[in-house]
């Protein structure tokens, strides 16, 4: 139970003095020699993956370094065995396509890592599948107060319902992505777009940037950060409505689609959620949880003992997506410094592509225009 | 006042060689004789008690002197005599706030601490209180206790005690003989004792008399003012967060009952309209204490104390408490104490005492729905009665003998949901819990010869968890979860589900070496049937309570404290030593993640290990003159070790590691200037070793999200503490006797603006984070400060007779 900023803001006011809380150069007590695992199997082909990272300690910084070459496989409850296979990014690993958890089966993990580690995780059930519905959002003026910008912030908070079953526990967990569209897609500085580049020359020192739109309809996707979660402890078999899945700010204008992505878990998976959730967001104020390991549910069975964080799940997703323009939202969003200039130049500048970062050409599903 | 009540330790008796005198003394208050008075001749070994007429006679040679007269619950009278006195000499004693016990020490005089066996013991009158700087111009008891050696602040606003090192659920804190679970208003801002009714404060924290038990840190035992105005008098306050008020005065024409009754309320909506973003926080508290004395007799008083506290306070937050959804937590929660008290003096030399005391803490949070009237509301509560019969015996020559039994019985709820109407939110009724404590306690202060005071106590309290309730087994030797659990047992109403119960010996030594400096030892240990849960440094009101049961056996712990005190010269600076050391077992722990919000099965996130503290406290003092004041220092230090099975059962591997109050250097500096008649003036200055946090071992990102990286526990400690607080008083300015007596007392908190650390804490970057302090790091680092500027107040206070 975290009452997270409670007693400084009561007492800020008493003594009429704003900003208890005071940016510092953080610290760290860098420690090495550990892997972190993140990883899921999911019904929904796609979804499933494991990333591997090996905690090593170089010059007195704290890198985590993705491993490649790992050797992994998952095992369901009738003794079938599917290797996973390496991607492109070093250190992630996914099954053959196509491979989706079945309900009513178990599966477990079992990761052999190059120097020697045997990492297993232990068989979990696919938890059954809850469907959310309903989702749609709500726009707050002043949703939350933000100690970086000092001020309230409006922001839109994505609500569903949930018809939960009766007589058992049921544990949900909640990521969001968001796409809108793009119009600028390259800013040179101090120097024009040309072929493909920003290239400079004499006249475009005293400039100090210019922006170029996109050649083709283009839009960004935003992964939203970090996950929330709910238990049906104290609404077991009622429908649940107006569970907080997700919130963007209001930051600019124009269409929005946003998508949630919930995953039944088991009750083990959501106490490392809630792990999760202390870390990122109540770690200030006077009633702080105390500091937790990120201890899940995988340990290494070799000679090495090297410790393990991180926690393979077992999920039952479900998916949606909602549409809306902000244009029409009666609130203020915040303001936004940042003006479009256009390079000056007869009849009109180029155009860049809608390529790099989480963009694409491509009309997301569930767009309206 | 035609009783008897106490008998101070004499001074070891000493011949003078000139011609000696006969001086007949007689010590009396407002309606006739006060018998049993502790006199004292300063600066030589003459003294005595005065008898059940209230009279004393001695022997002394030709000159001048100071007499003394300390009688506990009034003010000490110094008076200057003559010898040869021609006449008896009468001491008028006025009551202060005097208090229905029978054993009491009195270690505010420098020259009692000299001759006391008990250790460890702070004494605070409601005067020396007032003096002190304070936060916001409050008067508050548990923040005048931190100036002293070995007592630390949980927190800068938080006024749970820290005693050698220990954590704020190991000190018993009482009023009346009635324990208080939350002693603070505002979250910890200020303790919970109204100020016009505080009549004296104990804080025992080495030796702890063997009448107290159920707590392995200290026993905090704040009175009540007892009545004893025969006329009407009223006493108030306006300052700037709270307003208090208070009247004393005989209720019948015999003046055999009298009253006292004050309260307090601080309301605060006001102070948040001012600032934007805590527009919708809401905060307010009250708290009231009634006394009620009836002298029915020479031989028997009656005596009924009521205390009532309460607190209200809202916040915007967007916390979803494990499924409920809600923006606001309001925070609601009452303490309501009783206290009847018949002291009986059965003969001169014995006395007899039944206090039956109940305590009621009612915690809420309450979530109201948006866009509805309708509201979730969790409340936890926890009962508490007592009846306790004691007795106190002073057969003459070098015994007194003190004892009884008590009997206490604890009633939890340990938490219910009330859906309120909410279609999505099931009620949930957490079982309740139940425990009987049963003690019997004796205790002899001995003076074998004139240099050794031996204080012996031992006190057994049998403990028993009792039914209805639900035992859960675990595998022997495995650590508790869901996995390991064996089978579960039933238990009907009255059942006896656990027991635990021992002896718990108290012993103190107190050698005068010379006539100036005294040695002294003790030895205590004490069990602790009862915990507070919580998992986080410090409580809130609605933490959870927890009984002993068959998986969480109650905590131990053995103190073992030395040292001297040294009056030289003519007594102005007294000058102690002290060292000591704990050591706890089965202390509490808890899991990584631990969550026990309307969780069934807590012990499965509970973790016991043991701890070790010790430390040295050395002190100067002076209590005499207009200067008077303390320097202390204290070097302390206190460990933990908890081994479990796993990783997720042990913390730092197993490894000892600091405690969270592990503050290993205190010094403080109070001294107070008071011209006696206009002007105090009060500085105070702390320099601290600050507590121990956690820094993360790494970082992470998951889900696009940075998140710090924690193995290890208080592996690093915040900046240094340092602050430094002013007071001034003036009294009564116009300097004339009236009927009304108005002070003014202006104070600083934090004069030259500290930033003190309370925390640091590590977040994940957000959008307009200051990278040029954060630089590359993907975590923001942040530090709370609590009181960072000067914090100026002035109040008025005042007294009509």
């Amino acid at each position: 139970m975290s009452i997270k900023t409670l007693t400084p803001l009561i007492l800020c006011a008493l003594m009429g003095i704003t900003g208890c809380t005071d940016p510092i150069a953080p610290t760290y007590d860098f420690r090495s020699g550990f892997l972190v695992v993140d990883g899921r199997i999911t019904d929904k082909p796609g979804y499933s993956y494991v990333s591997i990272d090996r905690n090593v300690e170089q010059f007195g910084d704290f890198n985590l370094l993705p491993q490649a070459g790992a050797r992994i496989t998952s095992q369901d409850d009738r003794g079938e065995v599917i290797t996973w296979l390496p991607t492109d990014t070093a250190g992630y690993y996914i099954p053959p396509a196509g491979f989706a958890a079945e309900p009513g089966r178990s599966y477990s993990l079992r990761i052999e890592m190059p120097e020697g580690e045997l990492i297993e995780s232990p068989r979990q059930a696919l938890p059954p599948k809850v469907p959310f519905r309903n989702l749609r959002y709500r726009f707050d003026q002043e949703a939350y107060f933000s100690e970086n910008r000092d001020r309230f912030v409006p922001a839109f908070t994505f609500l569903v319902d949930v018809d939960d079953p009766a007589g058992e526990a049921n544990f949900y967990q909640y990521r969001f992505r968001s796409w809108e569209t793009v119009d600028v897609c390259i800013t040179c500085r101090r120097s024009r777009y040309r072929d493909g580049q920003c290239r400079e020359d004499p006249d475009t020192r005293r400039v100090n940037y210019w922006d170029y739109l996109c050649d083709v309809p283009c839009w960004a996707m935003n992964i939203g950060a970090g996950r929330s979660i709910y238990r049906d402890e104290l609404s077991d078999g009622t429908t649940v409505t107006g569970i907080e899945a997700g919130r963007v700010d209001f930051a600019r204008l124009g269409g929005l689609l946003f998508e949630v992505e919930q995953a039944n878990i088991s009750s083990r998976a959501y106490e490392y959620a809630e792990i999760l959730d202390n870390l990122a967001n109540n770690g200030g104020g006077l009633n702080a949880p105390l500091p937790a390991p990120l201890v899940g549910n995988l340990s290494d069975a070799s000679e090495q003992g090297t410790d393990v964080l991180g926690f393979v799940s077992v999920e039952s997703l479900s998916v949606d997506r909602v549409y809306f323009n902000r244009d029409t939202v009666n609130g203020q969003s915040l303001p936004n410094p940042y003006t479009v200039i256009l390079e000056p130049v007869i009849p009109t500048p180029p155009t860049a592509p809608c390529v790099g970062g989480n963009r694409t050409s491509e009309e997301p599903a569930g767009w309206m225009q | 006042m035609r009783y008897f009540l106490l008998i101070l330790v004499m001074l070891a008796a000493a011949a003078g060689a000139a011609q000696t005198y006969p001086v007949q003394l007689r010590t009396v208050e407002a309606d006739g004789p006060l018998p049993f008075v502790n006199v004292q001749v300063r600066g030589t070994t003459q003294g005595g008690t005065t008898d059940a007429r209230g009279e004393l006679s001695l022997e002394l040679p030709g000159g001048t002197y100071e007499i003394l007269a300390s009688y506990v619950g009034y003010a000490t009278v110094t008076r200057a005599l003559t010898v040869p006195a021609a006449e008896t000499v009468i001491l008028t004693l006025e009551a202060t706030g005097e208090q229905l016990t029978t054993v009491t020490v009195n270690a505010n005089d420098l020259r009692d601490r000299l001759d006391q066996p008990i250790m460890g013991v702070e004494r605070l009158s409601m005067t020396e209180i007032e003096a002190l700087p304070l936060a916001l111009g409050e008067v508050d008891v548990l923040r005048g206790l931190q100036l002293s050696s070995g007592v630390n602040s949980a927190g800068e606003a938080s006024n749970g005690l820290s005693v050698r090192g220990g954590t704020v659920d190991q000190n018993l804190i009482l009023l009346d003989g009635a324990p208080v679970f939350t002693p603070t208003h505002l979250f910890g801002l200020f303790s919970v004792f109204t100020p016009d009714a505080v009549g004296g404060v104990d804080l025992y924290r080495a030796n702890i008399p063997a009448r107290f038990g159920g707590r392995v840190s200290s026993v905090l035992d704040v009175r009540s003012q007892t009545p004893s105005s025969d006329k009407f008098k009223l006493r108030g306050g306006v300052g700037l967060v709270s307003s208090h008020l208070g009247v004393e005065t005989p209720l019948t024409k015999n003046k055999r009952l009298k009253l006292l009754a004050a309260g307090r309320a601080g309301f605060n909506d006001f102070a948040f309209q001012l600032i934007e973003r805590l527009k919708n926080t809401r905060s307010n508290f009250y708290d009231a204490t009634l006394r009620l004395r009836y002298t029915a007799n020479d031989r028997n008083i009656f005596s009924y104390s009521a205390f009532y506290s309460k607190d209200f306070y809202q916040v915007d937050l967007i916390n979803s408490f494990n499924g409920i959804v809600s923006e606001v937590n309001q925070n609601d929660y009452y303490t309501f104490n009783n206290t009847f008290d018949w002291f009986r003096a059965v003969s001169e030399v014995t006395s007899l005492q039944l206090r039956l005391a109940a305590s009621d803490h009612e915690p809420k949070v309450i979530f109201p729905q948006r866009d509805t009237e309708a509201e979730v509301t969790y409340r936890s509560r926890i009962r508490y009665h007592s009846g306790q019969l004691s007795l106190d015996h002073r057969p003459g020559g070098r015994h007194h003998l003190s004892g009884g039994v008590q009997a206490v019985r604890y009633d939890l709820r340990p938490g219910a949901l009330d859906a309120g109407g909410v279609a999505s939110v099931i009620p949930v009724v957490l079982p309740r819990e139940q425990a009987a404590e049963l003690s019997a306690y004796v205790e002899d202060e001995w003076k074998p010869g004139d240099r050794l005071t031996i204080s012996a106590g031992l006190r057994y309290t049998q403990y028993l968890q009792l039914g209805p309730g639900e035992q859960r087994r675990y595998t022997p030797g495995a650590d508790p979860s869901n996995e390991t659990l064996t089978d579960t047992e039933v238990y009907d109403g009255g059942q006896v589900m656990q027991a635990y119960g021992g002896l718990e010996p108290r012993l103190a030594l107190n050698y005068a070496a010379t006539p100036t400096l005294s040695l002294k030892a003790a030895y205590a240990r004490s069990r602790q049937y009862l915990q507070n849960i919580y998992n986080a440094t410090t409580p809130l009101p609605s933490s959870r309570w927890k009984v002993s049961d068959n998986v969480v056996r109650p905590q131990q712990a053995d103190l073992y404290s030395t040292g001297f005190f040294w009056l030289p010269g003519e007594g102005r600076y007294g000058y102690s030593v002290e060292a000591y050391y704990r050591r706890t077992d089965d202390l509490l722990e808890y899991r990584p993640g631990a969550d026990f919000f309307l969780a069934r099965t807590v012990e499965t996130d509970l973790l016991q290990g043991t701890g070790k503290s010790y430390g040295v406290e050395v002190g100067v003092s002076r209590k005499e003159g207009k200067l008077t004041g303390e320097v202390n220092y204290a070097y302390a230090r206190t460990f933990n070790r908890v081994a479990g099975n796993s990783l997720s059962a042990s913390v730092n591997r197993g490894a000892w590691y600091p405690g969270y109050f592990d503050q290993p250097h205190t010094a403080n500096l109070n001294v107070t200037f008071d011209d006696g008649v206009t002007h105090r003036l009060g500085f105070n200055l702390v320099v601290q070793s600050n507590r121990p946090y956690t820094v993360p071992n790494g970082f992470i990102d998951i889900d696009e999200q940075s998140v710090p990286l924690f193995l290890e526990r208080n592996n690093a400690r915040l900046p240094l503490y340092h602050r430094l607080d002013f007071s001034w008083t003036v009294h009564n300015p116009r300097m004339v006797r009236k009927r009304w007596i108005g002070d003014w007392t202006f104070t600083v908190y934090n004069l030259y603006g500290r930033k003190n650390a309370y925390n640091i804490y590590y977040l994940p970057r957000g959008a307009g984070s200051p990278s040029q302090i954060f630089g590359s790091s993907p975590l923001g680092s942040y530090r709370l400060t609590i009181f960072g500027a000067p914090i100026v107040s002035l109040s008025y206070n005042f007294k009509f007779e």
